[in-house]
């Protein structure tokens, strides 16, 4: 089930009533932690390739368990789930309960050794087993490979990085020790941001959980603005640019450098249109429940710098990495190369979060140069003439968004598997490589191209991208009678559904 | 009061807008994206001011009948055609009948003669993607209350309640393919890929496939493989011919709604200015489905073993339904003597 599915909505509708209906607010937090469980369930009985659930999950255990069908294959990623959070409910009460410092750490150890180890086993199992036999390869001891099959449970990435975030905030005494599990099981479960974040925090998230919600507080206006907006991202304009992209990315040998920058730059909308679209739906579903969640994207593609850049991409978690990584390294406190290392470490440990791949990491490697190549160029440019001042203004979001690009390669560059031998045909690494050959030294790989409406294309989302951010868009919807804006939003998703495609893919963070 | 009926009005707005402009947007070129269909049609649009004859069927026409082959026989008896095959593999009634309407709206100026070759009405969804493009352009709310009638009311009579809960055969239930039904209609309503398949096909230049014209650019397109048949097709083609010999195909009325499905049809093609022909392809099936007399709908069986006994001969068959290349050319022969003969004492009514 997905936010774009039409099932979703109706999944939706009911928790929303039966949610406002019911009076007690333990009786809701009851309600939403059944629908979020629901809803992960539904994820997973579409199987591991699939995010689409074709059968009701309550049917499909029955059937299991009463009739010979085998259980679906990711029947146990809710007891993964229910396994982090009992062990985060019972950490947070241990540290609370100690007053010995280093009762308190070994309390936190065992929270992270726990949280870090599950998400090591399986996200980065094979990744470093396969690394390693690599490496024995590379020395010449060559030894018999054993791979283990794991299925990586859907939002663990998520959830776990927000299960570690209380403990160590309980531990750093921001927050109080959560009393009620229903309260934890809710925070981590909770159904918008379960797979793909944003990364809640213990301290934004927890309050909001001991204060009753109230309907009327509820912009319902603005959060069916942020939804339909969230929808238009992901199934119109992702879904659409999609094909493009893979086209490219499955054989770049292929094309020539106009049809390499298309790829790369209709990636680039891609990725952002897919993840900041989950989250507008991701937020504007939890307004909608009462629930405020940290918001995670702001125009990224117009940062003036990579360093600006960080802050407005995937923000809740730029913002994690930055108080649960960076500054516990030591930050910018110590001396310029200790800064460095830091800022250096964090964005390859942030590349390989995104997945167990040499490729993320050196996506996270590119990003921390560049972060570290603009500290040092802001120090001279301080200095430079008022001229560089004024043209900066306007170089410094092309070149941002030009190098961005350049790292989403390597983000996006996957192993092409010949379809008749199924044999690897290209590394991740020469896809990467013979991308960067045109998009860098505009060197032609062939002779393929797109229609020039993907240039068209583009220069008409940048043009609507711009607008939304000068905040044209921001208030009129505001300002005008329900009955226009219902005509408005019915008109609009009319011309909406028009351009989605009939099959959905995942939203692509799923995976991480 | 007013605080239940203010929201109720607003959401009613919502859902009049949304189905007022997907309803604008629908007729946008309904069939240009659909595979083969799509195909036919464009160059239908472009070059349908040459054309008066219309073949309109499943694959048995799309396959089995030759317009160049027709318009040279017809030419040389004195009642000159210019046809064009829109036959279309599997597009059996009622996706025949959205086809049909679709071209018949906006005629030909000389169109004279519509062929409609007599399809099983298919309800279900056996062997084809429910949410596949091919599924969902033809089903309107015409369409899918025919199909909702015929699973749920099959013979126009009631079936027990309880009986739409049951599956039958692996076959889904009554119930459930109902509902499918309903849910392709909602895709179709809301043009759900409309807009995405025209971008596929602008960005990706996808060239059309001339293939499924035909070297004459006339619509036929001969069976594929070398049209020969072998093994257990050719084993199951001698039973079935074997049956028919023992007893010959008899003739029945079309079922309720492939006949409601028809008028329609009819109605569309008298509107056109066309006659229209009823024609039964030479297939070895038990029953065949003719028009009610009253329709004055002329009719060219052709499954009789006796009369045609070349288009059974299993040298003219590629399988148990088709014809291949040469079985291709002698049913467009006999296609053409019967229209002729029909041509010459019956002409059409010019408009």
């Amino acid at each position: 089930m997905l936010f774009v599915q039409f099932r979703f909505v109706i999944f939706f509708l009911i928790v929303l009533a039966v949610h406002w209906a019911l009076r007690g607010n333990t009786a809701r937090k009851v309600w939403v932690l059944c629908a979020s469980h629901f809803f992960y369930a539904c994820l997973f009985i579409g199987g591991p390739d699939s995010a689409s659930a074709e059968q009701f999950p309550p049917i499909t255990f029955y059937d299991a368990l009463t009739t010979s069908k085998p259980l679906p294959t990711g029947w146990w990623f809710p007891f993964v789930l229910w396994g982090s959070t009992i062990m985060d409910y019972v950490v947070g009460l241990g540290i609370g309960n100690s007053q010995e410092q280093w009762k308190r750490r070994a309390w936190l150890f065992v929270s992270l050794a726990m949280n870090l180890g599950v998400l090591g086993f399986f996200k980065y199992f094979n990744f470093f087993t396969d690394s390693i036999y690599a490496a024995l390869a590379w020395f010449g001891l060559h030894t018999s490979k054993g791979t283990l099959a794991i299925f990586l449970p859907y939002g663990i990435s998520f959830y776990t990085f927000q299960s570690m975030s209380y403990s160590i905030d309980v531990f750093r005494r921001r927050v109080e020790p959560v009393r009620s599990f229903l309260d934890l099981a809710t925070f981590i479960s909770f159904f918008p941001q379960l797979v793909a974040g944003p990364i809640v925090r213990a301290m934004t998230f927890l309050p909001q959980l001991v204060e009753k919600r109230v309907w009327a507080r509820v912009d319902v206006r603005a959060c069916l603005t942020l939804f339909f907006i969230g929808f238009v991202k992901k199934a119109c304009i992702s879904e659409n640019v999609a094909p493009v992209a893979d086209a490219f990315f499955n054989d770049p040998t292929r094309y020539g450098v106009t049809a390499t920058f298309i790829g790369v730059f209709f990636y680039a909308v891609q990725i952002y249109c897919d993840f900041s679209g989950y989250s507008d739906m991701a937020i504007a579903s939890a307004r909608l429940l009462g629930y405020e969640l940290t918001l995670n994207f702001d125009f990224p593609y117009f940062a003036k710098n990579i360093t600006d850049f960080w802050k407005r991409w995937h923000i809740s978690l730029s913002t994690w990495l930055r108080d649960y990584l960076y500054i516990p390294l030591g930050g910018n406190r110590g001396s310029k190369f200790f800064t460095y290392r830091n800022l250096m470490l964090t964005m390859l440990l942030g590349g390989l979060w995104h997945g167990a791949s040499w490729t993320f990491v050196i996506w996270g490697g590119l990003h921390g140069l560049a972060l570290i190549v603009h500290r040092e160029y802001e120090r001279i440019a301080d200095r430079a003439g008022a001229w560089w001042q004024r043209a900066r203004v306007y170089l410094g979001p092309v070149l941002c968004f030009y190098w961005v690009c350049i790292t989403w390669i390597f983000f996006r560059a996957q192993p092409i598997i010949d379809a008749k031998t199924h044999m690897v045909k290209m590394s991740g690494f020469e896809v990467a490589w013979t991308t960067l050959k045109s998009f860098v030294f505009f060197q032609e790989n062939g002779g393929k191209k797109f229609d020039s409406a993907c240039l068209w294309l583009f220069a008409a989302l940048v043009v609507i991208h711009w607008l939304a951010s000068r905040k044209v868009f921001a208030t009129w919807w505001r300002r005008i009678p329900d009955w226009l804006y219902a005509a408005l939003l019915g008109a609009g998703l009319a011309l909406a559904l028009y351009f989605v495609p009939q099959h959905y893919k995942a939203f692509i963070y799923f995976q991480f | 009061m007013t605080r239940l009926i203010r929201p109720l009005v607003v959401i009613l707005i919502f859902f009049a807008a949304l189905a007022g402009l997907a309803t604008l947007l629908g007729p946008i070129e309904p069939l240009r994206d659909v595979p083969v269909v799509g195909e036919k049609w464009t160059h239908w649009r472009a070059h349908k001011d040459e054309f008066d004859t219309l073949f309109i069927g499943t694959s048995r026409t799309f396959r089995g009948v030759m317009p160049s082959i027709f318009d040279q026989l017809t030419a040389g008896a004195g009642v000159p055609t210019r046809s064009y095959n829109f036959g279309v593999d599997a597009m059996f009634p009622p996706e025949d009948a959205y086809v049909a309407e679709a071209l018949l709206r906006d005629p030909p100026r000389n169109l004279r003669w519509v062929f409609i070759e007599q399809g099983l009405f298919i309800s279900g969804f056996e062997g084809r993607p429910p949410t596949s493009v091919r599924t969902i352009y033809w089903h309107d709310w015409t369409r899918t209350r025919l199909c909702l009638r015929e699973t749920l009311w099959p013979k126009k009579r009631g079936v027990k309640w309880s009986k739409w809960f049951e599956p039958d055969d692996e076959k889904p239930s009554p119930a459930s393919n109902a509902l499918t039904h309903l849910h392709v209609f909602l895709l179709k309503a809301l043009n759900i890929g409309r807009g995405s398949s025209a971008w596929s096909r602008v960005v990706f230049n996808t060239p059309s496939n001339a293939g499924f014209l035909g070297l004459a650019a006339d619509g036929f397109e001969p069976s594929s493989g070398d049209g020969v048949m072998r093994g257990h097709e050719l084993e199951r083609y001698e039973r079935e011919y074997a049956e028919r010999v023992k007893t010959p195909t008899r003739v029945v009325p079309l079922r309720p709604y492939s006949l409601e499905s028809f008028e329609r049809q009819l109605r569309f093609a008298r509107k056109a200015g066309a006659r229209t022909i009823f024609i039964v392809a030479p297939t070895t099936g038990e029953l065949s489905g003719h028009p009610a007399p009253e329709l004055g709908v002329p009719t060219f069986d052709f499954r009789d073993l006796v009369k045609f006994p070349e288009l059974f001969a299993k040298e003219h068959r590629t399988d148990i339904a088709h014809m291949n290349a040469k079985g291709a050319e002698l049913y467009t022969r006999r296609l053409a003597e019967k229209f002729i003969e029909l041509a010459k004492t019956q002409p059409p009514t010019t408009r």
